[in-house]
């Protein structure tokens, strides 16, 4: 009887065990499906935003989020009073956590490309040691709604 | 132990020679040679577990657990059981061994004989009268219903976390509110800062054909896609991405 008892008692513990294990799969797998996981593009044509300095512009382009190397690319041309002009920008985060939907990291290097033509101080979507936060919200299997800190919005689809 | 067939009941009979359990209604049940044995032992009157674990596995050379001796026993009296006996034909003495509970119905007699050697005259078969009638369906134990609710409540508990899980997963929507304005199905956001009248007017705006349009914010920032067919769905669609102030 002592032995059918414990034998109930170790079957209980190892299916709360299974049970916990494989929730917790799941949880970690559902979470992972709330996020890209492979790169992801934003083609903007013809934004019409505002800078820093309150200046209209005018942004042709391509921003990627890069999962798996923490990376933000920008590649497109500026067009303002100045003219057209070409940038080619990564940032490189550090730090990079994950909560639900929510990807917070740091900006570790701000790399500009040579043939980037901003000047270097221009404010794109983040500064050198900044901390940078993506949320994604699913619009289906291949496409995000995709917020940059509080200033950028835009559709991301795998590559 | 010779291979004379010995009666358990009216309809069944041990055959150890075939090593089977012969009955009138499911015929021949085969034992395996160690059942056979335990079987033999028991009607020999060597019901003693030392002798048991004697006979049937150390004079083999096999040293084997206790475990081994309850399966051992269980099986058997799954298959007399199968043959329609009752499953209490074997009677487990804790510390001792087992018995053939039928010799204990007998009045004086003793439940299981003292143990005789082996060149001892075999045994004389055990007669049941007292068992019930054979049964057409095996019993079920109370072991087995046990089995089956443990069975149970362990998927239960593996599979309901996982459920919990999947079921409370809040996936977030990227449009979750919905506005229709004369044919057109605004997709939003967010429904705040939202002006009907700002919707009715970009509904006059939009060319034939569009009918859902998609409009998301963050700060200054607005994304804006017209699509003929749903965004989710890979509709043909424009987008359009500027700065409200």
């Amino acid at each position: 009887m002592r032995l059918r008892i414990l034998f109930v008692i170790l079957s209980v513990c190892i299916s709360v065990s299974l049970g916990g294990v494989l929730a917790y799969l799941t949880s970690g797998y559902l979470e992972s499906r709330m996020v890209p996981v492979e790169p992801c593009s934003s083609v903007i044509r013809n934004g019409k935003f505002i800078d820093e300095s309150l200046e209209h512009y005018q942004f042709n382009g391509v921003i990627t989020w890069w999962p798996k190397l923490h990376r933000l690319t920008l590649f497109g041309v500026k067009t303002d009073e100045a003219g057209n002009r070409v940038f080619n920008r990564t940032l490189q985060l550090k730090s990079v956590t994950q909560k639900g939907n929510v990807i917070n990291g740091r900006v570790a290097e701000l790399k500009i490309a040579v043939g980037d033509q901003l000047p270097q101080k221009t404010f794109l979507i983040s500064e050198d040691d900044q901390y940078i936060n993506l949320l994604f919200k699913p619009i289906n299997k291949n496409s995000w709604l995709m917020k940059i800190n509080d200033n950028w919005v835009a559709m991301c689809e795998y590559k | 132990m010779n291979n004379e067939e010995i009666s358990l009941s009216a309809s069944v009979t041990f055959v150890p020679e075939k090593s089977s359990l012969a009955t009138v209604e499911h015929g021949d049940i085969h034992l395996t040679p160690n059942e056979r044995r335990l079987l033999e032992l028991i009607l020999s009157g060597k019901c003693k577990k030392e002798t048991i674990f004697e006979e049937i596995w150390l004079n083999q050379g096999m040293i084997v657990s206790e475990s081994s001796y309850h399966q051992l026993i269980k099986m058997l009296r799954r298959k007399l059981q199968n043959a329609g006996l009752p499953g209490s034909i074997i009677k487990t003495i804790p510390r001792y061994g087992v018995v053939l509970a039928p010799c204990e119905t007998q009045g004086s007699e003793t439940a299981c004989p003292p143990e005789v050697p082996d060149n001892a005259p075999s045994p004389t078969p055990v007669d049941c009268p007292s068992l019930p009638a054979i049964t057409a369906e095996p019993m079920k134990t109370p072991s087995r219903q046990y089995g089956a609710l443990l069975t149970v409540l362990c998927s239960l508990l593996i599979i309901l976390p996982t459920l919990v899980v999947v079921c409370t997963a809040d996936t977030p929507q990227a449009f979750q509110e919905n506005i229709y304005v004369d044919g057109v199905m605004f997709h939003l956001s967010s429904l705040r800062s939202v002006d009907r009248q700002a919707l009715a007017r970009k509904r006059h705006d939009l060319p034939a054909g569009i009918n859902n349009v998609y409009i998301a914010s963050n700060g200054p920032k607005v994304f804006v896609a017209q699509c003929e067919g749903e965004l989710s769905k890979e509709g043909k669609c424009g987008y359009e991405y500027y700065s409200s102030y």
